[in-house]
């Protein structure tokens, strides 16, 4: 296994949002739009950040709320486009974002997972062939030939779980999920975050969770108002972030 | 181009979402897929009773020229409803695969050809019934066909973008819609618009000019119930600029049209495609 090689790689990204303040517009707001076209108030949610993530390492994003840590972990999935900058990935990407909402209430869980398999680029036959490993992974079983709208937000979450690892994916991203899990199965989310670093994957976790980015994570990478504001030991990165959050009473922005 | 050949290297995902969109559809439902024969059936029958027997409309086998571009307008109508939301409804899809978005509207498209394909097997088996006689110039119904689908293509991704910034679309579309069903030949035939003397030549031209749908209707209800009548009527071309006959005149500036509206569709797609998740 080359366990050091730069899976992610993300040279001065900048991303520039267009904040709207009222969600979808109305007619009303057309004629102010055409005197001041869209966009018209950007927000930069990331402003020149650098980072490499090798293959072999779990690395912590940690920071306050709306300081650009989801916004990153989606630029990496390919979610979003960057403004400007480059993002380098190399593999494929297994992604953990939003799981309440991601699935068709519908369908069963195994419609809703071969329809994802296909959304992420694999084949059918591939598909198929992961099932077992989705299975074995959610741990749901006989739940799995079930509509989705009678799963519990645990089940769900254990779902996605089997769907982002089903594919040996090289770059395993995840985004604050966590909470929908409970402790048994918490637990076994990390023991198999931490199978996949030592088969050589990168995995990228976001959380705010102290305690397990201290206890799972190689490394941290502290997010602060767009930039990265500082990378290193979780010991040392949270013990920074925590006096200066506790320095600093300006209240959390919107998170994104 | 290079859309086209991403859309089909993608075509295992589109199946599966096609796939889904009919199996969501009639969910919970009892008659199920028996709704995409009775629905038409149900409004031809009573749109019969009203125009042919209380309102005296002139046109022999009412039902039948009715239904001909019935189904296309069905057709036209649903995608175009199902487009505007097709991108709104898949949000969460779309905020956690990077896959090529246009997959989206081309998946909406096709599950509705699946319910137009169908109400065509109602279709064909009353043409068979009716003895109606097959002609050559059934071959343009594809052609039109065609057409219909680069035209409705075209505005479904100018409205799947721009219902994501205004709301309106919901109701100006359910408007326009309405006013749509009645300004094309669908309840009455090109016959009876050149007959009227209320409108003057110059609105006749605007009316077919102005409205992609009308030559495709006109088109297909001809190739497919008057064949030996072809090519079916239309008002004369302005300024006699009608040299391969007046139906083709007006069916070309619809096929410009469409293209046009295609063109800039796909314009407004492009710039807006990876933007779909940040305008949720």
């Amino acid at each position: 296994m080359a366990t050091d090689a730069c899976l992610v790689e993300v040279h001065n990204l900048h991303k520039q949002f267009v904040v709207r303040h009222e969600g979808r517009s109305s007619l009303k707001h057309v004629f102010v739009r055409l005197l001041r076209p869209y966009p018209h108030e950007p927000f930069w949610a990331l402003k020149g950040v650098d980072l490499q993530v090798r293959g072999g390492e779990v690395v912590g994003l940690i920071g306050v709320n709306g300081s650009g840590k989801s916004t990153l972990l989606r630029i990496i999935a390919g979610i979003y486009r960057p403004t400007t900058g480059e993002v380098v990935v190399r593999g494929h990407v297994g992604a953990l974002f939003e799981l309440e909402s991601g699935f068709n209430v519908e369908l069963t869980g195994v419609e809703n997972a071969l329809l994802s398999g296909l959304l992420m680029g694999y084949t059918r036959r591939e598909v198929l062939a992961a099932l077992p490993a989705i299975e074995q992974t959610s741990e749901l079983g006989g739940f799995l030939d079930v509509p989705v709208k009678t799963y519990s937000s645990g089940m769900k979450f254990r779902l996605g779980f089997g769907i982002a690892l089903a594919f040996k994916p090289e770059v395993l991203l995840v985004d604050e999920v966590m909470a929908a899990a409970d402790e048994a199965f918490q637990r076994t989310v990390y023991r198999r975050l931490r199978e996949f670093r030592d088969a050589g994957s990168a995995v990228v976790i976001v959380s705010h969770e102290l305690d397990a980015v201290r206890a799972h994570c190689d490394r941290a990478v502290w997010v602060h108002q767009g930039l990265i504001r500082g990378t290193g030991e979780p010991e040392q990165m949270i013990e920074a972030y925590l006096s200066d959050a506790a320095g600093s009473d300006g209240p959390p922005t919107s998170d994104e | 181009m290079t859309e086209i050949l991403r859309v089909w290297q993608w075509r295992e995902a589109l199946a599966a979402l096609v796939a889904r969109n009919i199996q969501v559809r009639y969910k919970n439902s009892a008659l199920g897929f028996l709704w995409s024969f009775l629905n038409p059936l149900m409004q031809i029958v009573v749109m019969t009773i009203a125009f042919r027997y209380i309102m005296n409309s002139p046109i022999e086998n009412f039902s039948v020229h009715l239904f001909a571009v019935y189904l296309p307008w069905l057709f036209f109508q649903q995608s175009l409803g199902d487009g505007s939301i097709c991108v709104l409804e898949n949000a969460p899809l779309l905020r956690k695969y990077p896959f090529p978005r246009m997959i989206l509207p081309a998946a909406t498209i096709m599950s509705n050809l699946v319910h137009m394909a169908l109400g065509g097997l109602v279709l064909i088996a009353i043409l068979l019934y009716l003895r109606v006689a097959l002609r050559p110039v059934l071959l343009y119904v594809p052609l039109f066909l065609a057409v219909l689908l680069v035209f409705l293509l075209g505005l479904m991704l100018i409205v799947a973008v721009m219902r994501m910034f205004y709301e309106d679309i919901r109701f100006a579309l359910e408007a326009v819609l309405r006013l749509w069903f009645f300004l094309t030949p669908l309840v009455y035939n090109m016959q009876q618009v050149l007959d009227t003397e209320r409108l003057s030549l110059p609105l006749k031209q605007l009316y077919v000019l102005l409205n992609p749908l009308t030559p495709l209707m006109v088109g297909m209800r001809a190739a497919l119930l008057e064949p030996d009548q072809w090519p079916p009527p239309m008002p004369p071309a302005p300024g006699g600029l009608s040299a391969g006959g007046e139906f083709w005149f007006y069916f070309t500036v619809s096929a410009i049209v469409s293209l046009i509206v295609l063109a800039v569709g796909v314009r407004v797609w492009r710039k807006y495609e990876w933007k779909l998740p940040e305008l949720m």
